[in-house]
């Protein structure tokens, strides 16, 4: 913090993306969420310059149609505001398909969240009855963006994948390790599994967990009980 | 009755189209549906006909939506056009037109209004009906199907649209809403027939039932209007867009009406008399709506928000409560003197200077007097130095062009003007920068409206108003000007629409039929719709846009704004003789007659200058 500044709060903030949210683009997402600061009248810091602005940061994005049990954005605070009084804050102004979770304050040192949060766990709801195999090569080739890309299968599936077959339903669950080299998209990987027949059903995806992964490979919430 | 939801049919479409979240409702501000759903159950649909883009951003409709929605006992639902390819979605899986709200079909609602924002949603409306599965014409529709009621710009002339609507509502509808809810839903749990709804909706003031009007018995209708403007609580509950949509912030309403007296100008003549909110309330309702909705900017609306007599009081209050909190203040529809750019100064100190926009709409004195437009070369030009003084580097201006007893020296005149706006600007600016100046020329063609001193002139056809485009193209410096301009075969249909009669009714049934639909959208007007329904219905175009004799019965006699013919045949008379009109606002009453025939009177809260 150089000399003549006043100090600054970094206010992490968690919340959900759900019901018609699911189908909020991530630029309709990011100004939903500054207006619900502006509401909330938390007493945010303004950038300086000709376009003064919130100063706001957000995780990696989410796709069109994919709701969220739980997303994660920072504000910059000019003052300290107890999580309780923010988190009261914001529930009252926000709207019910963008809950907000909860809040806390993290170090200023911490890594960006959008190259922090390398963890993302799925949900995806077929409607229809499907068996998948949880049995992969250890090279995964899928096709994204009409490129054909190659993805370490450990490396990118940490826990695999796993499947419940119902009589009009198939749920599916894995988990998505995000690298510089790329992200598979969860999209993409639903069309490996269901080849041709993807068309033929309507899926549901859901993130339901985001993680930070430390050097020790151990996973932590981007927010935990101890930043409040 | 059990209410339908389609909310199992619409979500799978979802994933597929452009920009799902345009049917998704569920924005903050939206009143939920289940909160008041109950066996008194009545519902209305506001329905814009066109994308939730520009719909959602009418402040008419938001007014509207806002009173509607006091009275918990209502269920109160938008409704937009979805777009193209959503529509071929819905067509295909037969689902109807939904609402928002609770996705239920419109067809099911008690009233469905729809706004007439510009001639060229007509066939958008049609599109509207035939998505619900209401019939398009009143004729055919029973007590199964809602009442549509029509509103808007567009209702002072209702002929062209009246056997599509049931009613329709000519003026201001802030008060009259909530009574033709409250007749309607009477008139519905007596269950009586639908034509006895109609009659009944046919005693509100400003309503106008085309299936029961006879022109030589009833007298006109006279529009409606907000005589304590200052007193309608504003800004109400706002809805905030999570999509992008145009003017995506929060407007206040400064003044209603304008007193000008443009010739040329429909609202100019429909909306009188001017009304003011005072500036404490406009300063009190801006806060609220920032607050409310969390938007970074404020616009502070109305014809011509410069002749507001308290502008520079509201703008230096609010310049200072506004300050640390990154929220803009715009003010569009600036006057054009040197007053409206230390105005905008005040407003943008610091920040980047966006691009000013001016409408000196003709390039010639002579011409701008036969129109009214009293202003200036020498204002004109002294408003561009004092901008570019002061860091701005671009500038829009807006003309017209085929405007009444316009030469083609009038039309190079707007070139002329256009080539000392560049060099002033050119002079004015930090040398620097001089290459940054940028001059934007956007040219419509006129289009004479109904209400208006010019309601009796001709309309260029389309080879003279692209003959006379092509005279301002090849005058205009090759370098630094960026020119552009209406299609004509556009205004020719804007101007038919404008000035029908009821027998133009089928011909827009026609063009729709052959696939005419979103024609505000540039890119989906197509004129050859038009063509095969004038030939189709053995329509004339020739004839709708040539002028009127002055003692014609014109198609919009029986609609009354409260402005005398008198008064727009004395001002046709001196639009002829080159005379200027004052401003009744300023200077001495003009006697147009919206007073006398209204009981109404300007209201201006300070002295104008």
């Amino acid at each position: 913090m150089s000399a003549g500044h006043a100090p600054t709060y970094r206010l992490r903030i968690e919340y959900a993306k759900q019901g018609r949210a699911a189908h909020l683009s991530h630029l309709e997402v990011i100004r939903a969420l500054e207006r619900i600061v502006r509401r909330a009248t938390l007493p945010y810091a303004i950038s300086e310059g000709f376009h003064p602005h919130i100063k706001l940061s957000f995780g990696p994005a989410l796709g069109v149609g994919t709701a969220s049990l739980s997303e994660f954005f920072d504000v910059i605070l000019k003052e300290f505001i107890a999580p309780e009084e923010a988190l009261a804050r914001l529930q009252e102004a926000t709207t019910p398909v963008l809950p907000i979770l909860d809040c806390g304050y993290v170090s200023a040192r911490e890594p960006s969240l959008s190259s922090a949060v390398t963890i993302f766990e799925y949900q995806v709801n077929v409607d229809g009855s499907v068996e998948i195999s949880g049995e992969f090569p250890e090279t995964l080739e899928v096709e994204q963006k009409d490129k054909i890309k190659q993805y370490d299968t450990y490396s990118t599936l940490p826990r695999g994948l796993s499947s419940a077959q119902g009589d009009h339903e198939t749920i599916v669950l894995f988990t998505i390790r995000s690298s510089p080299q790329g992200t598979l998209r969860p999209d993409s990987l639903m069309n490996y599994l269901l080849g041709d027949d993807v068309d033929t059903y309507h899926l549901e995806f859901l993130r339901t967990a985001t993680w930070v992964e430390d050097e020790d490979g151990v996973w932590h919430k981007p927010l935990s009980q101890m930043d409040r | 009755m059990a209410i339908t939801n389609l909310r199992e049919r619409i979500e799978p479409l979802l994933s597929s189209i452009e920009r799902p979240s345009r049917y998704i409702g569920s924005e903050y501000g939206v009143r939920t549906w289940q909160d008041n759903l109950g066996a008194d159950e009545f519902s209305i649909g506001l329905c814009y006909p066109g994308t939730y883009e520009v719909g959602q951003a009418n402040q008419a409709l938001q007014i509207l939506y806002a009173n509607l929605c006091i009275d918990e006992t209502i269920a109160v639902e938008r409704v937009y056009l979805p777009w193209l390819d959503m529509i071929d979605e819905m067509r295909a899986h037969d689902i109807p037109l939904f609402t928002l709200e609770s996705y239920r079909p419109v067809d099911e609602l008690d009233i469905l209004g729809i706004t007439m924002p510009n001639e060229m949603a007509a066939t958008s409306i049609l599109e509207v009906l035939d998505l619900a599965g209401i019939p398009l014409r009143a004729n055919d529709r029973d007590e199964s199907h809602p009442i549509v009621i029509g509103g808007g710009p567009c209702a002072f002339n209702p002929e062209p649209l009246a056997p599509f609507f049931d009613a329709i509502f000519i003026g201001e509808g802030e008060s009259a809403i909530t009574e033709i809810v409250a007749v309607v839903r009477e008139a519905k749990r007596e269950g009586i027939t639908r034509d006895r709804w109609l009659e009944a909706l046919s005693s509100i003031e400003g309503i106008y039932v085309p299936l029961l009007y006879d022109k030589s018995v009833d007298g006109p209708i006279f529009k409606r209007l907000e005589r304590d403007f200052d007193a309608v609580s504003t800004p109400g509950r706002i809805v905030v867009p999570f999509v992008d949509v145009v003017h995506d912030r929060c407007s206040i309403e400064i003044v209603r009406g304008c007193n000008r007296g443009c010739r040329f100008c429909q609202a100019g003549m429909t909306y009188r008399p001017a009304r003011e909110r005072s500036a404490d309330t406009v300063i009190r309702s801006a806060l609220e709506g920032i607050e409310k909705t969390g938007y970074d900017e404020v616009s502070l609306t109305s014809l011509s928000s410069t002749d507001h007599s308290q502008i520079a009081d509201i703008v230096r209050r609010l310049n200072i409560q506004l300050a640390d909190r990154a929220v803009s203040v715009s003010l569009p529809s600036l006057r054009v003197d040197s007053f409206s750019i230390d105005l905008m100064n005040v407003l943008t100190s610091g920040a980047k200077r966006p691009a000013l926009t001016l409408a000196p709409e003709a390039g010639r004195q002579r011409m701008r007097d036969i129109i009214n437009k009293n202003v200036s070369e020498e204002q004109l030009l002294e408003a561009v130095r004092t901008a570019f003084e002061s860091g701005y580097h671009r500038i829009k201006l807006y003309f017209m062009i085929g405007l009444p007893h316009e030469t083609d020296e009038d039309v190079l005149g707007i070139a002329e003007l256009v080539k000392k706006v560049s060099e002033v600007a050119h002079d004015a600016i930090d040398p620097r920068k001089r290459s940054a100046v940028k001059v934007a020329l956007s040219v419509s063609s006129f289009v004479p409206k109904a209400h208006t001193p010019f309601q009796w002139e001709a309309q260029d056809s389309v080879e003279e108003l692209e003959r006379k485009q092509q005279l301002l193209k090849d005058a205009l410096p090759r370098r630094g000007v960026q020119f552009s301009y209406h299609d004509a075969r556009t205004s020719v249909v804007e101007g038919l629409i404008a000035r029908g009669d009821r027998s133009l009714a089928s011909v827009i049934e026609d063009a729709w039929r052959s696939g005419a639909r979103f024609e505000a959208y540039r890119e989906q007007f197509d004129h050859t719709n038009w063509e095969r329904a004038f030939e189709s219905s053995s329509f004339d175009p020739s004839v709708a846009t040539a002028s009127h004799e002055l003692d014609e019965t014109l198609p919009w006699s029986h609609i009354s704004t409260g402005v005398s013919d008198e008064y727009l045949k004395a001002e046709a008379q001196r639009a002829r003789d080159g005379l200027t009109t004052t401003d009744c606002t300023f200077a001495d009453c003009t006697e147009c007659g919206v007073c006398t025939d209204l009981d109404a009177k300007p209201d201006i809260k300070g002295e104008r200058s």
